[in-house]
């Protein structure tokens, strides 16, 4: 089977470093991956260079998505083919109630084009899924929201775009025990309702408990050190990162030597 | 034919700063048409624009109307003040007297049918009474040839309450002016500004909110995106009066820079001249920020579709927010300047308001 998207040979970073060494990822329609590595792994970095931050510089490689080369795309384009990046950190935009924003973002996809009734209708829905109030709607985006509400926010939007493959980037991070609930609830949703394809990028496994996983992803220090089955989870819950950092450290030193 | 003459101290500062800066007031020109007799009743009320531009509004007036909701009473439609279009009046002096507990809804619709070089004006003074209620909604939507200037003043008396929500979407020159005065034991006054300007319009605002009543409040919030080469001047004062022991007034301004030509002034102050008084002020002003685009850009908006998204959230909040229809209509025109003829039905829609935009 083709890949839904492709990365080879990618070696990236800012003007001054470079983050990225020659990452090979591919991931195919309708399944989950997981990308973990301990801090300062490169793996929200990967996740941005995909979505085709500008902060970053790509110097080699290339990304594909359904087979076309998206490497010099601007990041709107990709979003429109598809991809999603629910971020870390989302930001606040002050003036800009959440709802206009919603209903802009889903204007944009012709496919997803409705009636202002029906569209209301599908926000009102997704917000029970998430047991998210519609007070929300009429507040400015993330604007003063928590942390876990803005995660939420992220949880909404992937299921309103429906995208076709959603890379989630530590949505877990900084959530209670509730909240993360509900966001492996969107989780789920989003696998169930459009079979999109998952990045999950993390470096804890409580969030992975609910989610069948295909693969697992090891990066450390900006290189793809390990790849295998979902049992590589507890494996790294258990014993941690060290193994692969020693594996990527032997490889160096073999290529120096 | 009608000459032109230039008013001067048009909305002044309360406490003038440094000439250098062109922030104490703003240069006025109107035509020196037939005036009539100026009207009296309001005078003991002054309003935000400054005595001349309020006296040259007074004289200039062609439709006067005042206005009195008996005590108690909620007055069921809106005093409805529109000007600027082909069946309106071009100024307007009106004053709303609100008897003690009584409430009403006054709408001001600053219109055009098409592109001219008019001056349009509407000159408001509320008495509000006891407890009396006013909501006041001010649209403004015109073509680049007019000039507009609003101007109220707002009289309220104990546990009187007065909110005031501003759409400012476009003319060649608005001028807004807003003063209350004699405020009351408990009175409270709500300020919400919202504006869109582009090309090489001129927004200059004015908010001259004097608590002179223990425990009185006044809030002002304003939000609006500059494009283009638009110039935009934002005076907002907070006057704790002696006297109004326990008052408070915040104000707080997010201003968007979406044009590489524009100007933005803002001078908000805080005036205290008594004890035991509260005033916050707070403001955002800056560009859109790289990282607030690359969010967008991540959810499929490019730059322009960004800035579109700004306007349109303004102009979604005065469709959704319109309480007539002319008022409605305004906001249409404003979404068909800045967002194209292809958006008003989504607008509209949007907005859950049935029905297509009058003709």
């Amino acid at each position: 089977m083709s890949d839904l998207l492709s990365v080879s040979g990618l070696t990236a970073g800012t003007e001054d470093k470079t983050i990225l060494h020659d990452i090979d990822l591919g991931i195919e329609a309708g399944k989950s991956y997981v990308l973990m590595g301990p801090n300062g792994a490169g793996k929200s970095t990967l996740g941005h260079v995909i979505m085709g931050d500008p902060q970053y510089t790509v110097t080699s490689g290339t990304i594909a998505f359904e087979g076309r080369d998206i490497t010099s795309e601007t990041p709107d384009k990709r979003s429109l083919a598809g991809i999603y990046l629910s971020y870390q950190a989302p930001v606040e935009i002050p003036g800009v109630p959440l709802y206009s924003f919603l209903r802009t973002i889903c204007q944009k996809r012709p496919e997803l084009k409705m009636t202002s009734r029906q569209f209301r209708q599908r926000v009102n829905e997704v917000c029970e899924q998430l047991s998210m109030s519609t007070d929300y709607l009429t507040r400015d985006l993330n604007v003063g929201f928590s942390g876990g509400e803005k995660k939420k926010v992220e949880m909404l939007q992937l299921l309103l775009l429906q995208p076709k493959l959603a890379i989630l980037d530590e949505t877990d991070s900084g959530l209670d025990v509730d909240a993360l609930s509900v966001v492996s609830r969107g989780i789920e949703a989003y696998r169930s309702t459009c079979d999109g394809a998952l990045l999950i990028i993390t470096h804890n496994t409580r969030i992975l408990e609910r989610i069948n996983v295909d693969q697992v992803h090891v990066m450390v220090h900006g290189n793809m050190v390990s790849s295998g089955p979902s049992s590589l989870i507890d494996e790294i819950d258990r014993e941690g990162f060290a193994k692969y950092e020693a594996m990527l450290a032997q490889k160096a030193q073999g290529e120096l030597a | 034919m009608e000459g032109a003459a230039r008013l001067s101290g048009v909305n002044e500062l309360p406490t003038p700063t440094w000439n250098y800066l062109h922030i104490n007031d703003v240069p006025v020109s109107v035509p020196t048409g037939a005036a009539s007799p100026s009207y009296p009743p309001a005078e003991k009320i002054p309003g935000g624009t400054g005595p001349e531009a309020s006296a040259w509004l007074s004289r200039s007036a062609d439709a006067r109307e005042s206005v009195v909701v008996t005590h108690g009473q909620r007055r069921e439609r809106p005093v409805e003040l529109t000007v600027g279009g082909k069946d309106d009046a071009r100024i307007r002096d009106t004053l709303v007297t609100l008897c003690d507990d009584s409430e009403a809804d006054v709408v001001v619709v600053a219109r055009s049918d098409r592109d001219g070089d008019a001056t349009c004006g509407s000159r408001l003074r509320l008495d509000l009474a006891r407890g009396a209620r006013a909501h006041v909604h001010v649209y403004v939507a015109m073509h680049d040839g007019y000039q507009y200037i609003d101007d109220i003043g707002a009289a309220l008396a104990d546990d009187a309450s007065l909110d005031v929500h501003y759409h400012l979407l476009g003319a060649g020159l608005t001028v807004c002016g807003l003063r209350t005065e004699n405020v009351g034991f408990r009175a409270a006054v709500d300020v919400d500004v919202r504006y869109l300007c582009r090309g090489n319009q001129t927004l200059d605002m004015n908010y001259n909110l004097r608590l002179s009543g223990r425990k009185s409040t006044a809030d002002l919030n304003a939000y609006g995106v500059l494009f283009d080469n638009a110039r935009k001047t934002l005076r907002d004062t907070i006057d704790l009066v002696r006297g109004g022991k326990g008052a408070q007034g915040n104000e707080n301004e997010t201003v968007l820079l979406a044009g590489d030509g524009v100007v933005n002034k803002s001078l908000p102050v805080i005036l205290c001249d008594e004890e035991d008084v509260v005033g916050n002020h707070g403001a955002t002003i800056g560009s859109v920020s790289e990282e607030q685009l690359q969010y967008l850009r991540a959810r499929g908006l490019d730059d322009q579709a960004a800035n579109a998204l700004f306007a349109r959230s303004v102009i979604d909040s005065a469709t959704s927010q319109a309480p007539t229809a002319a008022a409605r209509d305004a906001a249409l025109f404003a979404a068909r300047r800045f967002l194209g003829d292809d958006a008003v039905d989504d607008v509209l829609d949007a907005s859950g308001v049935e029905g297509k935009e009058e003709a």
